[in-house]
């Protein structure tokens, strides 16, 4: 497999070679630049797989974002960007990422983490960086979790949602909208869609447990347009 | 398999003859409605969304027509079935459903017999057919699933559950003890498909975004557990 280009932006010449160092001995092909000018022809003739970004560029207080920014217009989602700063700031983390950043890390540069990101951004195996694991607590291990999804079909029997990913049978599922608010549904049925790699998860409706939703459902019914021919 | 009971409009200004219907159609299993003036029956059609709508004609021709007609404006495309009932011969029956539009008609005097043969004669036309073409409105929405957070490292977190992912997404999760360590608002990102624990269940490993390094800090301190 080739070797994966890594693109560095630091105005500190020594963070450039530290980087350089780190790069080399797991195995990346790097180049970096200190001057903002130098950057996008970089980008151009190196094409990096990811760039890392100082955010605080000499002169120019946050000049790192307009570097993402530009990147994302110009070149758009396809090249990493990974943003470094010495600073601890929530809010500079938040910036980052709404101008399109995919991560953060804040320096001093820890070796393991930098390489354990770029490995999973650039879906790279390495046995070598693998961080320990620790257990959360059992009292605190219990999560809820959201995803969006859509309604495929719906009969007064049941209710048929797309999901790209695999939800097992029998699974509680909790649904959000304006009509279902927050009803709760469990997974009777999944089923494969050869087409497109997904799955139709049917959920039955209890004729007394979700017996209210019925006439909204025979609304949307009445409401949506034949499948054209 | 759609269900035999059917949700059926009775629309007739004389008491006796809905409370008459009303007891024959439940006797076979329906749930029903009633309405004893147009303007109240469109409001019931709007909120009920009946199957079958039984209207007497003698309702007066005209504002049994109107009636129809607003019926159609809310179901275009002609779902909701509408069987006139009339004292009238069958040959003007026939032809005056034709002129308005229904489905078909009754002959007073309607006996348990004609209705339960009327309305299993019509079986099929009673199932509306499935929604396949749903308006976003209807057919967005976020689901919520049970979950566990069982491991974490300075860049990821486990979360152990019923779903296999086999795309890389955007995730939100609420949990006390990310609540406990600060990570509440980190942005969580699916990079990799989940692994199989046991059937039905599987583990996810989920990237932890924009850590600082006081989160860092929080997260070795949970050393003394390691996995």
């Amino acid at each position: 497999m080739s070797q994966k280009r890594i693109l560095t932006i630091d105005d500190d010449e020594d963070i450039n070679l530290l980087v350089r160092k780190i790069l080399k001995k797991h195995d990346f092909e790097s180049e970096s630049v200190s001057k903002i000018e130098d950057f996008f022809s970089k980008v151009v003739s190196f094409k990096p797989h990811l760039c890392i970004v100082d955010l605080n560029l000499g002169d120019h207080d946050g000049f790192g974002y307009k570097i993402v920014e530009m990147m994302r217009k110009k070149i758009g989602n396809e090249v990493v960007i990974i943003v470094m700063s010495r600073r601890n700031s929530e809010a500079d983390i938040k910036r980052a990422l709404e101008a399109g950043a995919n991560d953060y890390i804040q320096k001093p540069i820890d070796e393991n983490i930098i390489i354990a990101k770029l490995n999973v951004f650039l879906d790279k195996e390495d046995d070598e960086v693998q961080f320990p694991f620790y257990a959360v607590p059992t009292g605190d291990s219990e999560c809820y979790f959201k995803i969006p999804l859509n309604i495929y079909s719906m009969n007064e029997e049941q209710i048929t949602i797309y999901s790209n990913n695999y939800i097992a049978k029998g699974s509680l599922i909790e649904l959000h909208n304006d009509f279902l608010a927050s009803r709760k549904f469990t997974v009777s049925n999944v089923s494969l869609d050869r087409e497109s790699g997904g799955y139709f998860l049917h959920l039955i409706l209890d004729p007394i447990e979700h017996g209210d939703l019925l006439p909204t459902i025979r609304r949307i019914m009445v409401k949506s347009p034949p499948l054209a021919e | 398999m759609a269900r035999k009971s059917k949700v059926i409009l009775i629309v007739d200004d004389d008491p006796d003859m809905r409370a008459y219907l009303n007891k024959l159609l439940i006797s076979m299993g329906h749930e029903v409605y009633e309405a004893g003036n147009t303007r109240t029956a469109l409001k019931l059609v709007q909120e009920v969304v009946p199957h079958l709508i039984l209207l007497d004609i003698n309702l007066d021709e005209e504002s049994g027509f109107n009636m129809i007609g607003q019926v159609r404006k809310f179901d275009q495309y002609h779902r909701i079935k509408i069987l006139m009932i009339s004292s009238l011969s069958s040959k003007k029956a026939i032809d005056l459903s034709k002129k308005l539009g229904t489905d078909g008609y009754l002959i007073k005097p309607i006996n348990n017999t004609t209705l339960s043969t009327t309305l299993k004669k019509m079986g099929p036309e009673l199932v509306f057919p499935e929604a396949r073409n749903i308006h976003s409105e209807y057919s967005q929405l976020t689901a919520r699933f049970l979950g566990s957070l069982t491991k974490i490292s300075e860049v990821s977190v486990i979360l152990r559950s019923k779903i296999k992912f086999q795309e890389k997404r955007k995730i939100f999760i609420e949990s006390p003890f990310l609540k406990k360590f600060d990570l509440e608002k980190t942005q969580l990102i699916i990079q990799e498909f989940s692994k199989d624990v046991t059937p039905g269940t599987y583990d996810t490993k989920i990237q932890l975004i924009g850590l600082n390094d006081n989160n860092l800090k929080n997260i070795r301190k949970l050393n003394t557990r390691k996995v």
